[in-house]
């Protein structure tokens, strides 16, 4: 278990290190753009489609990070009046739900990427193909439902330790 | 009517004013009055449940039973259909959407093998619509010209400065000139009031966007014979009608942009037409080698487009 | 059961899934919509929405501008420019009775001409000016409903995420929009720093007053807060030129903003990674609201529930003011029932044509829809920047926030009154001037 949870954190690093890179790399691809159009009339026609991907690769590599911070925002006015008990067992229903939804989600985006891959589809601009990006949000639903998992395994290992 | 027995969801994505909503709901009108009420249709124009990116894979799963989906936005995906995006030089969307329900028809390609095809039509020709009148090739140079991405190439061949951006960007990188015109059918100078922006038009017939409306398979067969039978009657019927309607269209918005912001219109000298289709053949014999590549019979594919084009414009001069 | 009935079943079955079971807001609203559609088309349609969906909305251009806002807003937060904001309003009203609530406000203002996100504005706020609020005895009603009020201006003043999702949708001018908002964001700013010394007259023990500082440490403490200006204009400047895309300038004023932090030395090595890592974290929880808010939509949109809702508004044989206070009212239960701009997403192609066909100024309908829709994020029980605050301030509890962000709720309907009363003086004089 614990292994796992290392594994886990290990994969959420690198992800945000990744993401980290496409979100300052996205502003700097929109930024050189308006200089290039602006001043020097060279506008990358590819800027759009670009800065698109990249903030769906920052995006899908965030989602793990920020299930591990908590950062999902919760509905507790009712649920924090609850025993402390009662809302553990919530919570490990809640993990357990998510952890399979998420999984359904990567599963359908990666069979997309599939369907896109198969039928020959490019970018509408650079004609580049652009599954690979889709596999990347893919494999971001992937570490976000594992995230998901060890919050639920993580419910029975703090109610040993009370026990 | 109130004892519809069978229901039909339609999904559309441009708003409900733009032509391929119009034939949407005059194609409901339709069906409903010559099924006697026996099917209702239901729409969903703009987006509310299917969007450009998921249309087809939306019908093939049953999200809706019928969807509307702009081929030429999701290069080579169709192939076949590509062949009439191809700039051509269609002069109507009549001639263009009888040709490419002519075209499907002949090649039945195997992309559209997990769907019925209930209707085929396209957007009138592209012209371009600029701030400074374009009277030759040579005001075209350098010039800064919004088109969707996948035209950007016929733009460049010509000598300007295709600039791709979303749909959503365009009146704003007009209105602000970070754009000098754009490049499509006309009605938008209406639709979209860019005729305040862009008050001339150069006649050049660049391209035709090609539609498709499609219907889930195992709904299609779910149908009764009778059903089967209005709509298959109404399939190339309906790619003439919307020709039809959007070509008048334009028309109108022509008119309209005329009396509102005197739009001028110009045509390239005609030496410079004849040169047109020359700087535009690399394309196409792109195209030719695309096709083939994917296992298609590329050259008799255009041959056939030409010959379609020719008969079609000929019919309906 | 079939049609739009089942669209209201699903958003009570959302409301007790939500309310019970401890799953966050977005991840809800994208099962439930997940179950819904299911249920209505099956299995396989919703299998292929839900892939589909979420990818056509990570990967959607217009939403970039979310993330780039969001890093804009951070640069200055970890570059320290937010202190020096506070610290010189505090200087300027910091001694009057609640005078740090109002320089809260005010501090929200300022820092919503950056940020385009009301979310983000919650977020930095609430580090910045809950501490200083708490340390001079602040009643925790009054500090967090503050912060939660001033930063729905986030999206009320320029850059604004409502605006250019408004924008987007309806074609209008980013330039109009962003210039007709000048009047209401200032009518909006003004009754919400009121309300503020309402509560004070009615609760005197909930602000006590601040230490005066003179006129010298007031004019003193502007220079520093001169680059921020100096940010503002340029994307305004770029804006008004319309040189740059709404994304291109977020993207823009964070790359110089990160330029004059690095320039002045503000920005630590560990600043940077996190203002990276905030930005990401932020940008992802209200990505996944969108993208549950979208989902959900979908179901309701294959129930018809929102078309039939919109088609018997708009049928209602009533005045034209009534018919918009209607659609108002309907975007207040949107807000209440769900996430304020999601619900406008929803929303708007189903309400925007009536409008613009009953003749109102679109510009215009976009500052009103802009005003009602900031007010549907703190509206209870699903307002974003409710929780946003709650969960950044984790000593104040969640329901302490929602009734502290209620006093605020008139200040919206003010706004909006005044708005309709005179349409030119309040939107298009300044509109207008963008050709
Ligand atoms: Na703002
Ligand atoms: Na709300």
């Amino acid at each position: 278990m614990n292994y796992l949870e290392k594994i886990n954190l290990f994969l959420n690093r690198i992800l945000l290190v990744l993401g980290s890179a496409a979100v300052l790399l996205l502003m700097s691809v929109a930024t050189v753009n308006v200089v290039l159009r602006y001043p020097f009339k060279v506008p990358w026609r590819g800027a759009y489609e670009v800065v698109g991907f990249l903030g769906a690769i920052v995006i899908a590599f965030a989602l793990g990070f920020t299930q591990k911070r908590k950062d999902h925002i919760v509905v507790d006015i009712l649920t924090e009046k609850f025993p402390k008990k009662v809302n553990r067992i919530l919570d490990g229903i809640s993990y357990f739900i998510t952890t399979i939804f998420f999984a359904i989600v990567s599963w359908q985006v990666f069979v997309w990427g599939l369907k896109i891959m198969k039928s020959g589809e490019v970018s509408e601009t650079l004609k580049m193909v652009f599954h690979p990006v889709i596999f990347c949000v893919s494999f971001g639903f992937t570490i976000f439902s594992f995230t998901l998992l060890v919050d639920f395994l993580n419910i029975f290992k703090s109610k040993e330790k009370q026990t | 009517p109130a004892q519809a027995q069978i229901k039909l969801t339609y999904a559309n994505f441009p708003p409900a004013p733009t032509f391929p909503c119009v034939q949407m709901e005059e194609w409901k009108k339709e069906v409903e009055k010559r099924t006697g009420g026996k099917v209702a249709v239901q729409t969903f124009p703009g987006s509310t449940l299917l969007n450009p990116r998921n249309m087809f894979e939306g019908v093939i799963s049953g999200t809706a039973d019928i969807g509307c989906l702009a081929m030429s936005y999701q290069p080579g995906r169709f192939p076949v259909s590509e062949a009439v995006d191809q700039p051509v030089g269609f002069s109507s969307a009549k001639a263009a959407s009888l040709a490419l329900y002519d075209l499907i028809e002949k090649y039945n390609p195997k992309e559209f093998e997990k769907v019925k095809i209930i209707t085929l039509f396209t957007c009138p020709p592209a012209n371009l619509m600029t701030k400074t009148s374009v009277k030759s090739l040579k005001d075209l140079k350098g010039m800064e010209l919004r088109v969707p991405g996948t035209a950007a190439d016929i733009i460049k061949n010509l000598g300007g400065i295709p600039i791709a951006m979303p749909q959503s960007d365009t009146p704003e990188a007009l209105q602000k000139g970070v754009v000098k015109g754009h490049v499509s059918s006309m009605e938008v100078l209406k639709d979209f009031n860019y005729a305040a922006y862009t008050a001339n038009t150069t006649m050049t017939n660049l391209w035709v966007v090609t539609f498709s409306v499609v219907m889930n398979k195992e709904k299609w067969d779910s149908l009764p014979a009778d059903v089967k039978k209005v709509i298959d009657d109404m399939r190339k019927e309906w790619a003439l009608w919307t020709g039809n309607y959007v070509d008048n269209h334009v028309l109108e918005a022509l008119k309209w942009s005329k009396e509102k912001y005197n739009l001028q219109m110009f045509e390239l000298p005609a030496a410079e037409k004849a040169e047109i289709p020359k700087l535009l053949k690399p394309l196409i014999d792109k195209y030719v080698e695309r096709a083939t590549a994917a296992g298609l019979p590329g050259e008799q594919i255009i041959k056939d487009v030409y010959a379609l084009k020719e008969k079609y414009e000929k019919q309906y001069k | 059961m079939d049609g739009p009935i089942v669209g209201v079943y699903g958003i009570i079955f959302m409301f007790i899934v939500l309310f019970l079971l401890r799953i966050p807001v977005g991840f809800t609203m994208a099962l439930v919509g997940f179950l819904g559609v299911t249920y209505v088309t099956g299995l396989k349609a919703a299998l292929g929405l839900i892939g589909t969906d979420m990818w056509n909305i990570f990967s959607n251009y217009g939403l970039t501008v979310i993330p780039m806002f969001i890093l804009v807003g951070e640069f200055a937060h970890y570059g320290g420019y937010n202190n020096t904001l506070y610290f010189t309003t505090y200087k300027w009203f910091g001694h009057y009775k609640g005078g740090l609530a109002i320089t809260t406000i005010m501090a929200c203002a300022a820092f919503s001409a950056i940020s385009g996100s009301n979310t983000a504005t919650a977020a930095t706020m609430s580090s910045v000016a809950l501490p200083e609020m708490k340390k001079y005895n602040y009643h925790p009603m009054l500090s967090a409903g503050s912060v939660v009020a001033g930063s729905t201006l986030g999206v009320m003043i320029p850059p604004s995420i409502v605006l250019v999702v408004y924008a987007i949708y309806t074609g209008q001018s980013i330039g109009k929009l962003f210039f007709g908002n000048v009047i209401p964001s200032a009518i909006l700013t003004i009754l919400i720093a009121a309300t503020v010394v309402y509560i004070c007259y009615r609760h005197p023990d909930w602000g006590p007053k601040g230490p005066k500082s003179t006129w010298k440490e007031r004019w003193g403490a502007l220079p520093e807060a001169l680059d921020i200006l100096i940010l503002f204009a340029i994307i305004m400047v770029a804006l008004f030129t319309g040189v740059v895309t709404a994304t291109e300038a977020a993207a823009a004023s964070s790359a110089i903003g990160l330029i004059i932090c690095l320039l002045r030395k503000k920005l630590t090595w560990k600043g940077f990674k996190s203002s990276c890592i905030d930005t990401l974290r932020i940008s992802c929880l209200v990505f996944m609201i969108v993208a549950g808010a979208t989902i959900f939509g979908r179901f309701l949109a294959v129930t018809r529930l929102p078309f039939e809702a919109a088609e018997w508004i708009s049928a209602l044989a009533l005045p034209n003011w009534m018919l918009l206070w209607a659609i108002l009212l309907c975007y207040m239960v949107g807000g209440i029932v769900m996430d304020a701009l999601a619900f406008l997403l929803i929303s708007l192609p189903i309400f925007y044509p009536i409008v613009v066909k009953l003749g109102y100024d679109p510009i215009w309908y976009g500052q009103v829809i802009t005003i009602t829709t900031t007010m549907g994020a703190i509206m209870p029980p699903i307002g974003i920047c409710c929780y946003v605050v709650a969960g950044m301030a984790k000593d104040i509890p969640i329901g302490t926030v929602f009734k502290g962000g209620l006093y605020y709720i008139p200040s919206y309907i003010i706004a909006n009154i005044l708005l309709m009363l005179s349409p030119y003086w309040t939107v298009l004089v300044l509109s207008n001037l963008v050709r």
